[in-house]
């Protein structure tokens, strides 16, 4: 979930719950303050008419006369049940009673809201009075059908402004938290441009002082760390390549010398072309180290232009072809004629050198190494499959990595640093590919499964269509 | 008749590497003067005739780039051959660029830089023979034929080539990194092409060198292969 999503919806959700605390509230006083008003008047139409009412020598109760007719809009309920809750009189005598119980007694002295028979509610006060010696339960009430349907009418006006208010709230969240999101988006869409290769750039701060141009600030001196980091390693590369080359070269050539004109006994010889023969393959190693590092501060980023994987790859076939014979290995190529792809030719050459001359070393005499250039959709797909002694899946994912090795005691034993298939993986990620190592399939059982290292580079589409 | 010998400049600060390179030259027949930094190298450059200027690219006061665009402003056309630690190709692009005339990355082999320098010497002369021979071996460039003892003998045109580039070379020493980058145009030091090399230099032997008396190309250990003048 974005940023913007969440601030739009924290900020959603804690209106709509201020909100409905305030609606509670606010539809909580009114309530209250309705209902205290008509308790008041309850209250003092009570205290007159009790002080009115009796009972004369007939029989007959005495009650003031004009509660018989009164205004319909603010009715004066007035009713007098006996001990029991039988009711005695009501007035005005048209209107639907309120009924009491025997322990009416309980409900004296303070308003309560009750039911009328017709479904109605009143406010009601009851007090007892004593006339003629018997106690008698007077009830004066108010409708508050008015008060309820207002109440009503508050409530839904609130229920439906809370929503309203809300998702007008939430769409003008939305809005700023895009509007004050924007600059980061454009931060990390200019931080992403910044490479390895372009690690001087630094990004643009519009208002040094607010909270995105701390961000770039801070963005930007770790960039200058950063670079001056790689700044270090494309110096030491540089320097490791002099400091390492020139004994390398002071020992070939005092070595060379000491063979080609010294009358150095056949021993010597031996000794002294043997220590030249380890210069080249620290040479060598220096070498492939240093590609290796290069890329690392992002200094060998190949330019790639279109090229044909398939004649690369009959070219190295070509090549590597007699050392295959000489293992009495057939080497199969299966290539369609062209194989368009956007690479540095010489860094596909030594990629797939390096897989090949793999699967030749490891290969058992007499076995088939077989190379196949496949067309997909939009990749061209490269395998090298052997039939060796195959590599474990707990090695399959390591074996890319440098100076690793399946087996020390044979790897060394070929002669190689270990070195090779990190290189390819190195170029094979230059060019946006993937590599990775499988078993052989279809190997008979029993035998090794051997292992087929797969290439996918992206297809030049340029030149396929 | 003896022609004079050729006149080399060393240019390179480290005393071990150009204290070599000057026996090794000599030993070639060449007439060598060291200088051991950019100022003294550029002042040797401008101030005597050399045939040919070999300048180190990291030098102290004077880098061999700037020396040689110094040369360069100055009219002289003398062959120069960089000799550098630095392998990339804009390195490379670089010198070229700057108007060096080769270019050898370190550690290298004498033998090749020996045969750099006969390149760039005769440069513009191109080999006119058409029949090398050699021994029993008879190789006619044009018809790309060779007979051995009279037969004659089927071959690979990488083989072909091998055998024609050694003969080429007859007296020298030749190089693996020569052969890859001439043969096989390999332009990085190439970890599989040693034993494709070897692979190659057997099969021809067995072809027109099988007489283990009377070899025509000797392999050096540690150097390469030494390609004999006159079969002994």
């Amino acid at each position: 979930m974005s940023v913007r999503v969440r601030l739009t919806l924290w900020y959603s959700g804690m209106l709509a719950t201020l909100l409905v605390a305030y609606a509670a509230g606010v539809y909580a006083w009114t309530r209250h303050d309705a209902l205290r008003r008509i308790d008041a008047e309850v209250v003092s139409d009570l205290e007159e008419i009790e002080s009115i009412v009796g009972i004369n020598s007939a029989g007959e109760f005495l009650l003031p006369s004009d509660l018989e007719d009164q205004d319909p809009d603010e009715l004066k309920l007035v009713a007098l049940f006996d001990a029991d809750g039988e009711l005695q009189l009501r007035l005005p005598p048209d209107q639907a009673p309120t009924t009491v119980t025997g322990d009416w007694q309980a409900t004296t002295g303070h308003p309560i809201t009750a039911t009328r028979t017709d479904g109605t509610r009143v406010r009601v006060q009851r007090t007892t009075v004593d006339l003629d010696g018997l106690p008698f339960c007077l009830e004066v009430g108010h409708s508050i059908d008015a008060i309820d349907a207002e109440l009503a009418q508050l409530a839904l006006v609130l229920l439906l402004c809370i929503p309203i208010g809300v998702s007008l709230a939430a769409a003008a969240g939305w809005f700023l938290a895009g509007r004050a999101l924007a600059p980061v988006d454009r931060l990390a869409e200019q931080a992403r441009r910044i490479t390895a290769e372009r690690l001087s750039e630094r990004l643009p701060i519009a208002h040094p002082n607010d909270e995105l141009g701390r961000l770039a600030a801070a963005f930007n001196e770790m960039l200058e760390r950063l670079d001056a980091s790689f700044e270090q390693l494309r110096r030491f590369t540089a320097d490791a390549s002099h400091e390492l080359r020139t004994p390398l070269t002071a020992m070939r050539l005092v070595g060379e010398n000491a063979l080609r004109h010294g009358n150095l006994p056949v021993a010597t010889r031996e000794v002294v072309g043997s220590m030249i023969e380890e210069v080249d393959r620290l040479a060598r190693l220096v070498d492939d180290l240093l590609q290796l590092a290069r890329a690392d501060s992002g200094q060998e980023a190949p330019r790639l232009e279109p090229c044909d994987l398939a004649t690369i790859a009959r070219d190295v076939t070509e090549q590597l072809g007699v050392l295959a014979e000489e293992k009495r290995l057939v080497l199969h190529l299966e290539a369609p004629a062209t194989a368009a792809v956007l690479g540095h030719p010489v860094l596909l050459r030594q990629a797939l050198q390096n897989l090949i001359d793999n699967a030749i070393r490891h290969s058992p005499e007499g076995s088939e190494v077989r190379v196949a250039i496949v067309l997909e959709a939009d990749a061209v797909r490269v395998t090298v499959a052997d039939h060796g002694s195959g590599i474990s899946a707990e090695h399959r994912t390591r074996i890319f990595e440098r100076f690793y090795r399946v087996d020390a005691a044979r790897a060394r034993a070929h002669g190689g640093a270990g070195l090779g298939l990190a290189i390819a993986k190195w170029i094979v990620d230059a060019h946006r590919g993937r590599i990775d190592v499988i078993p052989t399939n279809g190997t008979t059982p029993g035998h090794p499964p051997g292992a087929t290292f797969r290439i996918e580079l992206p297809a030049d589409r340029v030149a396929r269509s | 008749m003896e022609s004079p010998p050729t006149r080399v400049l060393v240019v390179e600060d480290e005393v071990k590497v150009s204290d070599a390179l000057a026996v090794g030259l000599r030993a070639d027949g060449f007439h060598v003067e060291v200088a051991s930094d950019g100022a003294e190298g550029f002042f040797a450059a401008s101030s005597r005739e050399f045939d040919i200027v070999l300048l180190d690219w990291m030098l102290p006061r004077r880098s061999g780039i700037e020396v040689l665009a110094a040369l360069r402003r100055n009219q002289s056309n003398v062959p120069v051959l960089m000799l550098t630690a630095r392998d990339t190709l804009e390195d490379k692009i670089t010198g070229l660029d700057r108007g060096a005339d080769d270019y050898l990355v370190k550690p290298f082999a004498i033998a090749e830089l020996t045969a750099r320098i006969r390149a760039l010497l005769r440069r513009g002369r191109p080999e006119a023979v058409t029949l090398l021979r050699a021994g029993a071996i008879e190789l006619d460039r044009m018809a790309r034929k060779v007979t051995y003892q009279g037969a004659l003998v089927e071959m690979t045109l990488r083989e072909f080539e091998l055998l024609e580039y050694l003969l080429l070379h007859r007296g020298e020493h030749v190089t693996r990194e020569m052969l890859a980058r001439d043969l096989w145009k390999l332009s990085r030091r190439d970890p599989t092409i040693d034993n494709v090399i070897d692979v190659y230099m057997a099969r021809l032997r067995r072809k027109v060198d099988a007489d283990p008396a009377h070899r025509l190309v000797q392999t050096i250990r540690g150097v390469g292969f030494l390609v004999h003048e006159e079969t002994p």
